[in-house]
């Protein structure tokens, strides 16, 4: 069974959620945003680092979601240097701080 | 029509109530801005961002050092350069970086000539307190 909900009305409308589901448990869940900010081309010949300033800010709501996003790219494209984990745990908690904010 | 109704705008259409001062204004690191002693990373407490990491701060109209982000903090506040985002060209091409040119900031800061910010620059630099040069 598949159960599409059109409208997420707390991302302005451009995102919906799909879910599937199997003998009464959801067996897999996706948000789907199809329409492009076309924030990869803001991006492009410009320094990695600008990246931090310019992606947080397509969103009001998820900035944060958007800042970590290129932050994992970035550490990503670097070959995934090993970062100290204690600042990573205040990233993440005030990630956390953020989801609860919003939801 | 009665004046109170009217908000005084800038050239940007910005009210002037909060864009007439500079983000530099209220700027805890402005001492360090005075006596051109620089921030050598990012991260640090100490130093100023304007020289390497780009900070608009001397070139953006904004209050954000005067009234503060829910009157808590602000970019400069918490080692971040300001990225200069109330202006009309942002964002520039590298935000992170100053641009230099014969080791002079490409854009000085609003209303200070080239050869005003050279001499005074040269002067402070030999003079700075040996207290703002001492990392923590």
């Amino acid at each position: 069974m598949r159960i599409e909900k059109r409208i997420l009305a707390r991302v302005e409308g451009t995102a919906y959620l799909e879910l599937e589901w199997k003998d009464g448990v959801i067996s897999d869940a996706r948000v789907i945003v199809a329409g492009s900010r076309s924030l990869e081309k803001a991006l492009e010949g410009r320094p990695v680092t600008d990246a931090l300033v310019i992606t947080p800010r397509v969103c009001g709501i998820c900035g944060h979601a958007h800042l970590m996003a290129s932050v994992l790219a970035i550490e990503n494209a670097l070959g995934n240097p090993q970062i100290n984990s204690e600042p990573y745990k205040v990233v993440l908690s005030f990630f956390d701080a953020r989801l609860s904010q919003v939801g | 029509m009665d004046s109170r109704y009217f908000i005084d705008l800038d050239q940007w259409n910005r009210p002037k109530v909060f864009y007439s001062t500079l983000a530099h204004w209220g700027c805890t690191r402005n001492e360090y801005f005075e006596w051109k002693v620089e921030a050598e990373r990012l991260g640090s407490k100490k130093g100023c961002l304007f020289y390497y990491f780009g900070c608009r701060g001397p070139l953006t109209y904004s209050s954000c050092n005067k009234i503060l982000w829910n009157s808590v903090s602000s970019k400069t506040r918490v080692g971040t350069p300001c990225f200069g985002c109330t202006e009309f060209d942002f964002p520039r091409v590298g935000l992170f970086e100053t641009k230099q040119f014969a080791n002079i900031p490409a854009e000085l800061p609003i209303g200070v000539s080239k050869r005003g910010y050279v001499m005074l620059s040269g002067i402070a630099k030999v003079f700075a307190p040996e207290r703002l040069k001492i990392e923590d």
